[in-house]
């Protein structure tokens, strides 16, 4: 009797499991936007070129990647520069690739230039993992 | 002449005697038990009789029956029947319908939670496949956020996908614990119902025709018979 009770106790707990998911604190995919973790992008140098002879010069910004943004994913980068202001989108990034290079093509030397740069993975751009940077053209 | 005369006298007993007897047939209901006391001497079951013509007294009894007194007149050389349904005594059909009662009672009292039981074991069953099932989806659903890749399926994961899976699952769960209470209730019910059933007091019956019909009568037998007394006690158990 006393282990028909015991059966029945076990069954009937088992039965009666609950399961509550958490959903506001659900942030441990790296890819949704309230994840907290290491952003996929960081802003690993700017550098400034002089374009030909003249007084133009371009400011290059040097974009590391993660590997696991790249491993299995199609992603593209959007600049948004802000002080002109003026958008560029880069899609065609290759497999694999670690760094990216983005471009303003027309800087003047001295001006501090301020750049947005969001990242996009399929359908949705990923918030947390904007970048925010100013940077100086200088040589 | 005067021979003829004495026989005639001499045998006209004897004559009489063969001439006047009659048969009569029995056919009591209930068969079972019954019997009778003939002339308010003989205490007797067989159910033909050969008579001297006349009237006799025949006190019928059955088990549970109402004695029935009655007088049958035989008539010579005529076979009669005798059909007669003995009625049950008030307090037989009295304590039949206790009896009855208490059946029903003890029935009522094991059936009804009994039913109740399984309906509800049903119940829970099929409310435990429902949560499982549930349970088993959001937990799938919870493993799926983890390998997504595109944020906007993600999004559209946490704010609809998951919590309409919790919203089910939560529906299914309060469901297995308000059919599980109940089962338990009716389980304790079925316990205390069979508890309950099992002290139903049942009713006694004292056959009390039985009694009366009881009493000293000549019982023949093949040796000439005995004198019968009967006394009866009901062993309650």
């Amino acid at each position: 009797m006393r282990w028909i009770t015991a059966i029945l106790l076990v069954v009937v707990l088992h039965g009666c499991k609950k399961l509550e998911v958490d959903i506001g604190s659900l942030n441990t995919n790296p890819f949704d936007n309230d994840h907290t973790g290491a952003q996929f992008i960081r802003v690993d140098s700017v550098k400034c070129f002089p374009l030909g002879q003249g007084a133009l010069h371009q400011q290059r910004l040097y974009i590391g990647l993660d590997p696991q943004l790249t491993a299995e994913n199609d992603f593209e980068l959007r600049l948004i520069e802000l002080t002109v202001p003026d958008t560029t989108v880069y899609s065609n990034i290759a497999d694999g690739a670690t760094s990216v290079v983005l471009l303003n093509q027309q800087v003047t030397l001295g001006t501090e230039y301020c750049y947005l740069i969001d990242l996009k993975v399929g359908g949705g751009y990923l918030r947390n993992h904007r970048l925010n940077h100013c940077a100086v053209a200088e040589l | 002449m005067k021979r003829v005369v004495v026989l005639l006298i001499l045998g006209f007993p004897c004559l009489s005697t063969f001439a006047q007897k009659g048969e009569v047939q029995l056919n009591v209901s209930p068969q079972r038990g019954m019997e009778y006391i003939l002339d308010g001497r003989e205490r007797l079951t067989n159910r033909a009789l050969v008579l001297p013509a006349g009237d006799h007294r025949f006190t019928f009894w059955a088990p549970d029956r109402r004695i029935l007194d009655t007088t049958l007149t035989i008539i010579a050389d005529t076979s009669i029947a005798f059909y007669k349904t003995l009625a049950p005594t008030a307090a037989y059909l009295s304590f039949q319908r206790d009896l009855k009662r208490v059946k029903h009672q003890r029935f009522y009292y094991r059936a009804v939670p009994l039913l109740a039981t399984v309906v509800g074991g049903v119940f829970t069953l099929n409310a435990m496949k429902q949560n499982n099932e549930t349970y088993d989806a959001l937990q799938a659903a919870e493993d799926e956020y983890a390998s997504f890749r595109d944020p906007g399926v993600i999004a559209t994961h946490k704010t609809t996908v998951l919590p309409r899976l919790q919203e089910e699952h939560d529906a299914a769960n309060t469901q297995l614990r308000t059919t599980m209470a109940i089962t338990s209730v009716a389980a304790l019910a079925t316990i205390w119902g069979f508890i309950k059933a099992a002290r139903v007091e049942e009713p006694t019956y004292e056959d009390k025709e039985r009694l009366r019909f009881e009493g000293l009568v000549w019982l023949p037998g093949p040796r000439g018979g005995s004198l019968q007394a009967g006394i009866m006690y009901r062993f309650h158990g």
